[in-house]
């Protein structure tokens, strides 16, 4: 699941468009092996499309993507995307049943369903979860597949503060367990500040990589709006507003 | 009073359509609907003054009752029934299945195609006159049951499958899921609405020619033979009679397979108990 430090994760120039509108223009960058990197830019800028290249689920026009292709991949959409007649846990047992064990499977699922709060759920369908609750079972789910790189698109958007905090503590305390190489895509500054080692800004359609930022302070420390990243934070604001 | 165009006007409306779509509000409309029906009828009856042509509803009333207590009418159900039984287990057995097959392989899609075309312009009569060729009497009503059921159920489970919520094909895809668990537990429960509303109107067309083949090709213990026999015998209020249990039956079953469905449908997205 860890990959190995030496791996390198990388895109080369990667570019796409849909019919004559181009949506990513010559990206390249670098994913440290174990590291958290977001990837911060304007809505609608072209953020999702460059994860569904990383992950396979859409072909670049042009460019590389080394490392990659050999690898598997956990996401957490936008949307939770449920399946609303499974319960809890067969919601996540679904995704882990193409892997061998089927007790091991159980066992992972049960254990990151507990860690996301859950555990009183498990036989509880979507329809009947709130919708903190339903983005908390996308995260479990996420995280229960063993895969070799975590993709979370806006996965703390469009729920209220507290909340976000919450999903994104809850992302902190499940990344700590096996320290995945994640990437995720947000809009916000604020969430790119408080969870990301690495952050990618990206300018609006067609996305361009303007500039890459290091985070070295440690996560846990962090407190969600605080000034300490003040100076790092007016410069990602006026990158984005430009 | 309010001016027209107060938005509190707006509360009010709301409050009287709300009214007017509750359960005992839509059963006294259907009540009224029934009475008005029947008011007609006996009207139009008396018009006519002529029972062969059009008897009076008390006519047929006691018609039924006659019918019901009859020794023959029970067997007549239970065989008609019996028919219709078959015949819709056998077009949603056959038709979920090649509605399956047809959602995942164009190929399978494709040659089925002038299949189902030709048997739904088909018109029923015409398929029940040549079954009557190949069948036994009471086969004859199965067969043509089953083949204009059959398309419907074909063609509801494909537009169920192929109308799967691309996004959750998507996750499926990213966490290798494999085909199987995506049939089974993705694309066949994402179909079911659509199952059940075919299911639904098959159940309905079932009656609908099951009556009709027993009709022509007279199998002992049927509906549609006490009904030719009263045709027969120029007794308007029997075959009327006949008719009016045929509808009731068709409709309690199409009742009891919504109400089953509804149930299913809800229980699916719930918690078990």
């Amino acid at each position: 699941m860890s990959l190995s430090k030496q791996q390198l994760l990388q895109t080369q120039d990667i570019v796409k468009s849909f019919g004559n509108r181009q949506i990513i223009s010559g990206i390249s960058a670098d994913f440290p092996p174990s590291s958290v990197t977001a990837i911060l830019g304007p809505s609608g800028c072209g953020k999702t499309s460059f994860l569904n290249i990383l992950a396979g689920l859409i072909p670049a026009d042009s460019g590389r993507l080394i490392g990659f292709p050999q690898l598997s991949f956990s996401y957490s959409f936008q949307d939770p995307r449920l399946l609303p007649w499974l319960s809890c846990l067969d919601n996540i047992l679904f995704a882990l049943s193409g892997l061998d064990d089927e007790k091991t499977s159980r066992e992972r699922a049960l254990r990151f369903i507990t860690a996301a709060g859950l555990e009183a759920y498990t036989a509880f369908k979507p329809l009947q979860l709130s919708g903190g609750m339903r983005r908390r079972l996308s995260l479990a789910r996420a995280f229960s597949y063993p895969s070799d790189v975590l993709l979370l698109d806006e996965a703390f958007a469009s729920v209220d503060l507290k909340l976000r905090i919450d999903l994104m503590d809850l992302f902190s305390l499940l990344w700590r367990e096996e320290k995945r190489t994640t990437i995720f895509v947000t809009h916000d500054v604020q969430d790119a500040l408080y969870l990301a080692d690495r952050i990618l800004v990206f300018s609006s359609r067609p996305a361009r990589l303007l500039d890459t930022f290091s985070i070295d302070t440690s996560r846990e420390t962090r407190r969600y709006g605080s000034k300490d990243f003040s100076e790092l934070e007016e410069r990602l604001y006026r990158m984005i507003l430009s | 009073m309010r001016p027209p165009g107060d938005p509190k006007n707006l509360t009010v409306e709301r409050g009287q359509r709300q009214k007017r779509n509750e359960p005992s509000g839509k059963l006294g409309f259907g009540l009224l609907g029934i009475c008005a029906a029947v008011l007609l009828w006996r009207l139009a009856s008396g018009m006519v003054g002529s029972s062969l042509i059009l008897p009076p509803p008390g006519e047929v009333v006691a018609s039924f009752l006659r019918i019901a207590s009859g020794p023959g009418f029970w067997t007549a159900v239970l065989g008609s029934l019996r028919r219709v039984g078959i015949a819709f287990a056998l077009s949603t057995l056959v038709g979920g299945l090649s509605g399956t097959i047809a959602a995942l392989s164009g190929f399978f899609k494709s040659f089925i195609a002038p299949f189902l075309t030709t048997i739904r312009a088909t018109p029923v009569l015409a398929l029940i006159l040549v079954a009557m060729f190949w069948l036994p009497a009471s086969g004859v009503p199965i067969f043509s049951a089953f083949l204009m059921a059959y398309p419907l159920i074909h063609g509801s489970t494909c537009a169920g499958i192929e109308s799967v919520d691309p996004e959750l094909l998507q996750m499926a895809t990213v966490f290798k899921v494999p085909a199987r668990t995506i049939l089974f537990r993705l694309r066949l429960p994402s179909a079911s609405p659509y199952f059940l509303t075919g299911a639904k109107s098959a159940l309905g067309i079932s009656w609908k020619v099951v009556v009709a083949g027993e009709l022509l090709s007279q199998p002992a213990f049927a509906l549609g033979t006490g009904m030719q026999d009263a045709r027969l015998s120029l007794d308007t209020a029997s075959v009327l009679a006949w008719a009016a249990a045929t509808v009731f039956l068709c409709g309690m079953s199409e009742f009891i397979l919504g109400f089953a469905s509804r149930r299913l449908e809800k229980g699916r997205m719930e918690r078990p108990t």
